[in-house]
């Protein structure tokens, strides 16, 4: 990432490589459509580009930074294609993950790969329930008010529910890492 | 700080989830910012909300991204140095939710410049093809008529040259004195052909005018005779124009020396006698 900072195309091409088909998956989860997500995919990674040198590796690893980029760029195309009200756009998302702790990023690609499997095991633990809410918020762009609606949920089972959902999930992943 | 319940345990998962409002969201903000116990519990439930993004499937995209993005980068790399980190200091929200796309859009607005340039410059070749085209059919044109132009001349010519010899021959009717006799065809093969001889009493020399004859190829001749008390006399070989048109100038031709003129085709160089079968024009002089 230092490389891609240094402006080295060769290194730019080398993260797109490693992440672009992960990164592409996430797009596509949220706005269910290939062509515009492979649009939102380039310019995600253009950001990343020009917006390299704002990366702090300190303060957590490349790929959440890129995913939180992906994520509001296929979350614009969603807005814009329903053009209805959702959830405040967080723009600072990625300074957030950025300064959120986290393991060294070890930059391999067989890494993301074991981090995706310990993800979908502890994914895969959660309540349908629990996984339903933060689906909603996280590759719908739903605020807690629309996931209360949509779902017919009381607004507070949906806190409930996220908040154990997101407990359980770092559980599982521990249990995962300690397996 | 005083741990606020309702805060942590209803609004921290969903601004991890990036799910609140802007008003929940600076509710968030105006409380973690004073309490950095606070501000930790945030961050590690936001990379535990991060980690959901690996709940997608890969999908490897099309080879043009890439080819288009490296495109980008490598003209990017060319032409801007790196960037300076950004600041500390929020930027403006609408200027950073559309900073890529301005970018993006910048970008098209570039391509499509040099799209439309290119096709200006297209559209100029082709205006230049067309009016070299142009320019070489004016000039086939042109010299399609300087042809014609010289066909013309070189008819103006000859018609000037016939006229011309009508001129003479009319002059040479009307002289004092001339006589004028026809020659017609006697063989029925050149029913166009005709001629007439003028005499010159003053100086006892005749003009033959002959036209309409058809054309010899280079081993014949046509060949004048006087007839003399039935004798014919030679009076001399002559060729036509591509008309078929004469003017033959005979001497030693006084009125009352010879009966009859005729004209016949002969080998090159002439006959000492007419070949009888190929006289084709004859007239009788009466006193």
């Amino acid at each position: 990432m230092a490389r891609v900072t240094a402006r080295d195309p060769d290194a730019f091409e080398h993260l797109y490589d490693r992440y672009a088909p992960i990164t592409l998956g996430i797009i596509v989860k949220i706005i269910q459509d290939r062509a515009e997500g492979e649009e939102a995919l380039q310019e995600s990674f253009w950001r990343v580009w020009n917006q390299a040198a704002t990366f702090d590796p300190a303060k957590g690893p490349f790929r959440a930074w890129l995913f939180s980029i992906a994520r509001r760029q296929a979350l614009d195309l969603l807005r814009r294609r329903n053009v209805r009200p959702q959830a405040a756009r967080d723009e600072d998302e990625e300074r957030r993950f950025e300064q959120a702790p986290a393991p060294d990023d070890v930059g391999q690609a067989a890494e993301l790969a074991i981090a995706a499997e310990q993800m979908r095991g502890a994914l895969n633990r959660l309540s349908g329930e629990q996984l339903q809410v933060l689906e909603l918020a996280y590759f719908k762009g739903l605020t807690r008010q629309e996931i209360a609606r949509t779902t017919g949920l009381p607004l507070g089972t949906v806190h409930t529910r996220a908040r154990l959902g997101l407990q359980n999930l770092r559980s599982f992943m521990g249990a995962t890492n300690d397996e | 700080m005083k741990r606020d319940q309702r805060i942590e345990e209803e609004l921290f998962p969903f601004y991890a989830l990036h799910a609140l409002t802007d008003e929940e969201r600076a509710e968030v903000d105006a409380y973690i910012a004073v309490n950095p116990e606070a501000a930790a519990r945030l961050a590690a439930l936001a990379q535990d909300a991060a980690g959901l993004a690996l709940m997608a499937t890969p999908i490897p995209p099309s080879p043009t991204v890439k080819a288009v993005l490296m495109a980008r980068v490598a003209t990017d790399s060319r032409a801007a140095p790196a960037p300076l980190p950004r600041p500390a200091a929020r930027p403006e929200p609408a200027r950073r939710r559309w900073g890529s796309w301005g970018l993006a859009a910048g970008f098209a607005a570039a391509v499509l410049a040099l799209i439309i340039s290119g096709g200006a410059i297209l559209n100029i070749n082709r205006q230049n093809a067309g009016l070299e085209t142009a320019i070489a059919g004016l000039e086939s044109t042109i010299a399609g008529l300087q042809a014609e132009m010289g066909t013309l001349r070189t008819r103006n010519d000859e018609l000037q040259d016939q006229l011309q010899a009508r001129e003479d021959q009319l002059a040479a009717y009307l002289a004092p004195g001339a006589i004028t006799v026809a020659l017609g065809d006697i063989t029925g093969l050149h029913p166009d052909s005709v001629g007439t001889l003028t005499l010159h009493p003053d100086d006892d020399t005749a003009t033959l005018h002959v036209s309409n004859l058809p054309a010899l190829d280079e081993t014949q001749t046509y060949q004048a005779w006087l007839i003399a008390d039935g004798t014919p006399v030679s009076a001399g070989t002559f060729n036509v124009d591509a008309s078929g048109a004469a003017i033959h100038a005979i001497g030693d031709a006084a009125p009352g020396s010879f009966e009859a003129v005729g004209i016949s085709i002969e080998p090159a160089g002439g006959s000492d006698q007419p070949t009888p079968d190929r006289i084709i024009l004859l007239a009788g002089l009466t006193s």
